[in-house]
Formats: structure tokens, C-alpha cells, sequence
């Protein structure tokens, strides 16, 4: 504590301090802060990765029954604008090794607060879509985010039969939203009365990942199903 | 209990915070986090304790450091010592558990620009002694925190039908057949229930304080 110091804080009409004692008071402060923030993002990136990954491994383990391992694959399939765009998506296999199915991350950035993100599994035998899962959502929280807990939403995707055309390998009816109750196809999903902006962002997201993707999965089975050995 | 001075006794800067100046109810600071996160309980218990953490850190080191910074660049250095300590949250929060962070979303960012903090670095931490400082931040975060869950539980409890949703202990209140009454968990219920808070322990400090003169008299 200088003198100087201590009487500049007493006075209540500043004295003039001198710019060099400012900025170097705020270079200080802003260094520690800096050099502390690369500490602790170093101390927890790899926490942070693995707690990622663990998200999404646990869900593929999850919307893929009897899945006991999975293979990571990449395909590469139109995007938007026409343009080939490479995707990871997961293969997942049963105790001996057969092919179950496939889980394809989806996305669409028409939610209610941004990107929606969410993961779905495919069964290539049946045709059909096993479940859905949320790996990240901005939502309203109580409203849009029952995207992810409502039972009778995640149930629109539980079972849902999708079956693709024999040629263009396209689903023969794409997902469509309705709202709710008035489902009458297995391919209609019914909203959430609340969370119509957030349901019609999963449904969109779905229906376009499913669009662009099952024609590759399809045309890359004999490579999945050796992928186990 | 005359706690006006400059120089109030310890005990009773940790008391202040509780009830005599509590930050929401008294002071009306930080309403935008009050509002916004207090619809769900566990959303309020994360958040204060976020709160409460950044509090006590900041009115340290500001304390600590109250001589050596210039009078003209205070709010500056408070807001990067504040910042700093926000995001060291922020990356605990993503490396102990992605739903606890997912469900805080943006609120954790927004402590940065949460008044109570930068309010009591400037007008206590920055005139006092690490000591009485982290007094105070103490009691300041847990009247904050209690605030939060006076509001969450109504708020929850009316716009959900549940204490603690999304956590283990989850406990329905009206059973199946309630029709949640959702403007309590948006925006607007949020007011409401703050106005109505507000207006009781109005009400309530104003009679104990009428007893207690009361009985000073007698």
C-alpha cells in the first residue's frame, strides 16, 4: 500500500493518475486472468471431450438394441447445396459381430434458440427407425426441451417403419410433422402443443438427415458388415 | 440493529445479505438471472451456488487488490477479475456433468454481468478487508441463492406440477391428472411471482420491524 495509492482512493474528485499505472494495472489483471483461463481450459479439455463422447457413444449404445460395440464410418452424401459433404456416422454390432444397424447424427438450425442436434438409429434389415435422441438443444428450458424427455415424442420415433424405394433407395413417405393426435401414418410425428417450433426442428432434421443418408448406408451394407472383423 | 455505518460489526455483514439487504428481495439486484433461471428448482440451486462461488472469489481478490487499482479503471479490472472466475465455472461445470450444463445454458455466462457481484466489488469489497469482504459475499450468495428457490419453487410447482424435475429426486405434487399452468414457467410468470414475493416480505419485515419497536417501547 504506497501513499500516493491510498490518498487517490480517499479523494472523491479523482486526482489524475498516470495512463502507465492504468494500463499496467489492466495488462496485470488481464494477464493472470489469461494465463489462469489457459490453466484450468488445459486442466479440463480432455474431461470435457471424453464427457462428449461418452454422450454420444452412450446414446448409439442406446437407440440400437442389443448393440454390445461400435465402429465409427464415413460417408459422403449430397448436402444442402448439391455439394458432396463428408458425415461420421456410428455402426453398430451384437455380441457376434452382426451388423445391427446404424446411428446417424442430424441437425437442423430452425429451433426455437438455434441448432437443434440429435442422433437416430436405422435398422437397414427392417427399414426401420428405432429411436431418437437429443445431443443438443438451446431450447426453452420446460418447453422446447421436452424435445428430449416427453415420452410421447421420443415415441414418434420408437419402431417407426421407414420404408425406402426399391431404385432411388428414397423413403417412400418422408417424415412429416402434424400436430398432435392426428397422426395416421407411421411416418407422421405428432409435435408437442408448446413446442411446435422445437418438434418441427427434430422432425426437419430427421427428415433430411434420413433423405441424404439411408441411400449411402444402403449402398455401403457389405462394408458395414465387414467393418466388425 | 443499525448496520448503516461504514464499519458494521462482522456478524452482522454476514446477516445483511441474508435478510436486512437481500439482493433480489431488498436491493431488486439481478432481476434478469432471478427471472430467467427460476423455473426449474435445481436450475436456482445450480445458479446460486454458481453465483455464490464467482461472488466470494471476485470480492476477494478485489478486496485484496482495493489499493493497487487506479480509481479510473476499477469497473474494468472488476468485470475481467469477474469474467475470469465465471468461465473457470463454465469449464467445471461442462467437465462435471454436460446435463447439469445443458440445463443452466447461457445462465452461466451471465453471471459476468450480474449486478450483486459487481455491485457489492464496488460498493464493499473494494472499501474493505479480504476478510469482512468474503463475509459478506457469503452472505450476500446465500440470500441469492434462497431467493432464487423461494421464486423456483412456486414457479415450478404451479408450471410443472413438480419440486426438482429432471434430477433423481423428482417429486410430483398434484398427481396425474393437473394441467400445468405453463405461463408460470415463461417469462411472465416469472414477474408475477417475483411481484407477489416481493410484496410479502415487505409485508413481513415491516411487522417485525413494527413488533421489534414495539417492544423497544415496552
Amino acid at each position: 500500500m504506497t501513499t500516493a495509492n491510498h490518498a487517490a482512493a480517499q479523494i472523491p474528485t479523482p486526482q489524475p493518475t498516470g495512463s502507465l499505472a492504468m494500463i499496467g494495472t489492466l495488462a496485470g489483471i488481464a494477464f493472470v486472468s489469461g494465463v489462469l483461463l489457459a490453466l484450468v481450459y488445459e486442466g479440463t479439455y480432455d474431461r470435457i471431450q471424453q464427457n462428449q463422447q461418452a454422450r454420444t457413444r452412450a446414446a448409439v449404445l442406446d437407440i440400437l438394441p442389443g448393440v454390445v460395440s461400435q465402429q465409427v464410418f464415413e460417408a459422403s452424401a449430397p448436402g444442402p447445396d448439391g455439394q458432396p459433404v463428408t458425415q461420421e456416422f456410428f455402426a453398430g454390432y451384437d455380441a457376434s459381430g452382426a451388423l445391427v444397424g446404424v446411428a446417424i447424427e442430424a441437425s437442423d438450425s430452425g429451433g426455437y434458440g438455434g441448432e437443434i442436434r440429435v442422433i437416430y438409429g436405422y435398422l437397414p434389415d427392417k427399414q426401420e427407425i428405432t429411436g431418437m435422441k437429443v445431443l443438443l438443444s438451446r431450447e426453452t428450458p420446460g418447453l422446447g426441451d421436452r424435445i428430449s424427455t416427453d415420452a410421447a415424442f421420443q415415441a414418434n420415433f420408437a419402431g417407426m417403419q421407414l420404408a425406402l424405394d426399391p431404385d432411388s433407395k428414397q423413403p417412400v413417405h418422408s417424415l412429416t410433422y402434424v400436430k398432435p393426435g392426428e397422426a395416421d401414418k407411421p411416418t407422421d410425428v405428432e409435435g408437442i402443443s408448446g413446442a411446435t417450433i422445437s418438434s418441427q426442428a427434430v422432425t426437419r432434421a430427421v427428415r433430411a438427415s434420413t433423405e441424404r443418408m439411408l441411400p449411402v448406408v444402403h449402398d455401403m451394407l457389405d462394408e458395414l458388415r465387414r467393418g466388425s472383423q | 440493529m443499525s448496520t448503516q455505518e461504514n464499519t458494521p460489526r462482522t456478524l452482522d455483514v454476514f446477516l445483511r445479505g441474508l435478510w436486512e439487504e437481500n439482493p433480489v428481495f431488498v436491493m431488486l439486484l439481478g432481476m434478469c438471472p432471478v427471472l430467467a433461471v427460476t423455473n426449474k428448482v435445481i436450475n436456482c440451486f445450480a445458479m446460486g451456488v454458481s453465483a455464490t462461488f464467482v461472488l466470494v472469489m471476485s470480492s476477494l481478490i478485489v478486496s485484496l487488490l482495493r489499493n493497487y487499482i487506479p480509481k479510473q479503471v476499477r469497473i474494468a479490472s472488476y468485470i475481467v477479475i469477474i469474467a475470469t472466475f465465471v468461465t473457470i465455472v463454465d469449464y467445471a461445470i461442462q467437465a462435471i456433468s454436460l446435463d447439469l450444463y445443458d440445463s443452466l445454458g447461457a445462465f452461466i455466462q451471465l453471471i459476468v454481468v450480474n449486478c450483486i457481484i459487481l455491485g457489492r466489488a464496488e460498493a464493499f469489497a473494494s472499501r474493505n478487508t479480504p476478510p469482512k469482504a468474503v463475509l459478506d459475499a457469503i452472505g450476500m450468495g446465500i440470500g441469492f441463492t434462497f431467493a432464487l428457490l423461494c421464486l423456483g419453487v412456486v414457479r415450478e410447482a404451479l408450471g410443472n406440477g413438480t419440486l426438482l424435475m429432471d434430477t433423481p429426486w423428482e417429486i410430483s405434487l398434484f398427481g396425474p391428472r393437473f394441467a400445468p399452468w405453463s405461463v408460470m414457467i415463461l417469462p411472465p410468470g416469472g414477474f408475477f411471482v417475483l411481484g407477489l414475493q416481493i410484496l410479502f416480505f415487505n409485508w413481513l419485515r415491516k411487522k417485525l420491524q413494527r413488533r421489534k419497536t414495539a417492544a423497544e417501547q415496552a
